[in-house]
């Protein structure tokens, strides 16, 4: 079984968008990235960033993630923020360690991506 | 590459240009306004050919089509200042005026140094609160949201801030009297009153942003709804309120409702218990904040400009309100 399914699916997306968006909204680091006056649309999106971190169905690749963010010129230290608010938000819902773990294995896994960092060669 | 087909000629789009932006380029006369999707001034419909499969994103339910009623979507109609086509698409003028309605002016006053109180006689389809687009010419048309309560004499209410320069504005202000007639279009929007009778109610207006909140308001008293109704009307200048006899008038006959009037400057007033609620010197974020601690027992009703419609949803999101319990309708700059 998936962490996504162990977890509770689409149920546990549910429950998490909404803490972890006020989370990434409060800090001013990065605050700015999800501020939007159309915060039902970036709400969405970051739904189907937390699907693709618990290993849910998703349809994101690599290429997606790279010109999603490619133009905001993002640092380790903002990858940094949304991933701890990412483990904040699992620790509030009392989600167990081994599959915090898991999901941050997951969601370092298209850092590189995020960050636009090409692979040496 | 991608291109639009228009009256018989075909242009090929720059990147990242809109639909409306490449046939503006190419000196077509359109009528538009806001630019964002939301006035539907720009409306033009997606032509199909016959034996030609050349449009490769047609029409969806997506930012093409975002705000058109499901009969729109239906006849194709789409809006060009959303649109990025990725293929070849033909476009047409919508020749049908099915929505278009005349409306003759039956009254015109100045509520404020302003603010125009601009009553018509039509008939039209709406809910207190949605928004029209009133068209001077066929080139030049803004939209103005409804503070009138549909059924109700059937007059339209709106609220128009008179800009010194402004095209629409000063035209009305200067050259539009009682009798003449004006083309709308509408109604549009999805902010109307649409909570349950006793849940209590936040109202937030800036400036002529009280327009559509009088209509959320009115609906809501006209339904009966007996939850506690606070509505914030906030402004720079204490002088720049207006209707308070009306707002007023309403709150003395509902015991639910109280107005918080709130200015950044008083201008020589003091902080006064005005007749229905209070005028004070009061930031609303703040304001907001203080009063309100139990923040997601309210649903929230929000209208003015777009910076502060976006600054109050954050904060009351991050306070713990749920978004579909926050309503706001935001007001765009004609650019």
């Amino acid at each position: 079984m998936s962490v996504y399914e162990s977890i509770g699916g689409a149920a546990a997306v549910d429950a998490a968008v909404d803490i972890f968006y006020r989370k990434v909204l409060s800090d001013e680091l990065i605050s700015d990235f999800f501020d939007t006056v159309d915060m039902d649309g970036m709400r969405a999106k970051q739904k189907s960033f937390l699907t693709m971190a618990f290993g849910g169905p998703n349809e994101y690749t690599g290429a997606d993630m790279r010109t999603a963010h490619k133009h905001m010129n993002l640092t380790e230290d903002h990858f940094n923020a949304v991933a701890g608010h990412l483990v904040a938000t699992l620790e509030e819902l009392s989600v167990p360690q081994e599959y915090i773990d898991e999901i941050v294995a997951i969601a370092l896994s298209v850092k590189d991506d995020v960050l636009n960092i090409e692979l040496a060669s | 590459m991608a291109s639009v087909s228009f009256k018989g000629s075909e242009y090929t789009l720059l990147e990242n240009e809109s639909v409306l932006d490449c046939l503006l380029r190419n000196g077509h006369k359109l009528p538009f306004a806001c630019r964002s999707g939301i006035c539907q001034s720009c409306m033009l419909a997606i032509e199909q050919r016959a034996g030609q499969g050349t449009t490769e994103e047609p029409p969806t339910d997506g930012v093409w089509q975002q705000g058109l009623t499901q009969s729109h979507r239906q006849l194709n109609y789409l809006l060009p200042c959303k649109s990025h086509p990725v293929g070849d698409i033909h476009v047409r003028e919508i020749a049908d005026s099915s929505n278009q309605v005349s409306a003759t002016v039956v009254d015109k006053r100045w509520l404020s140094d302003s603010v125009i109180q601009l009553m018509l006689s039509a008939e039209l389809d709406y809910r207190a609160g949605q928004f029209v687009t009133l068209w001077r010419n066929a080139r030049c048309a803004r939209s103005y949201s409804l503070a009138s309560l549909p059924g109700e004499n059937e007059l339209l209410e709106f609220h128009i801030r008179h800009i010194a320069e402004g095209e629409f504005s000063s035209w009305l202000a200067n050259c539009i009297h009682k009798g003449d007639r004006i083309t709308l279009r509408g109604a549009m929007g999805t902010f109307f009153y649409s909570s349950p009778t006793q849940q209590p109610l936040v109202l937030c207006a800036i400036g002529t942003g009280l327009a559509p909140v009088l209509g959320v308001l009115r609906t809501a008293l006209s339904q009966g709804h007996s939850g506690s109704i606070d509505l914030l009307v906030a402004a720079r200048y204490s002088g720049d309120f207006y209707l308070l006899d009306e707002l007023a008038r309403i709150s003395d006959a509902h015991e639910n409702v109280t107005i918080h009037w709130l200015a950044q400057s008083l201008q020589g007033r003091s902080a006064s218990k005005v007749r229905g609620g209070k005028m004070l010197k009061a930031n609303i974020y703040q304001y907001c904040r203080e009063v309100f601690t139990d923040t997601a027992a309210y649903h929230y009703y929000l209208c003015g400009a777009e910076s502060f419609v976006k600054k109050m949803r954050k904060q009351l999101f991050i306070s713990g309100v749920d978004l579909p319990n926050i309503k706001s309708d935001a007001f765009i700059a004609f650019a």
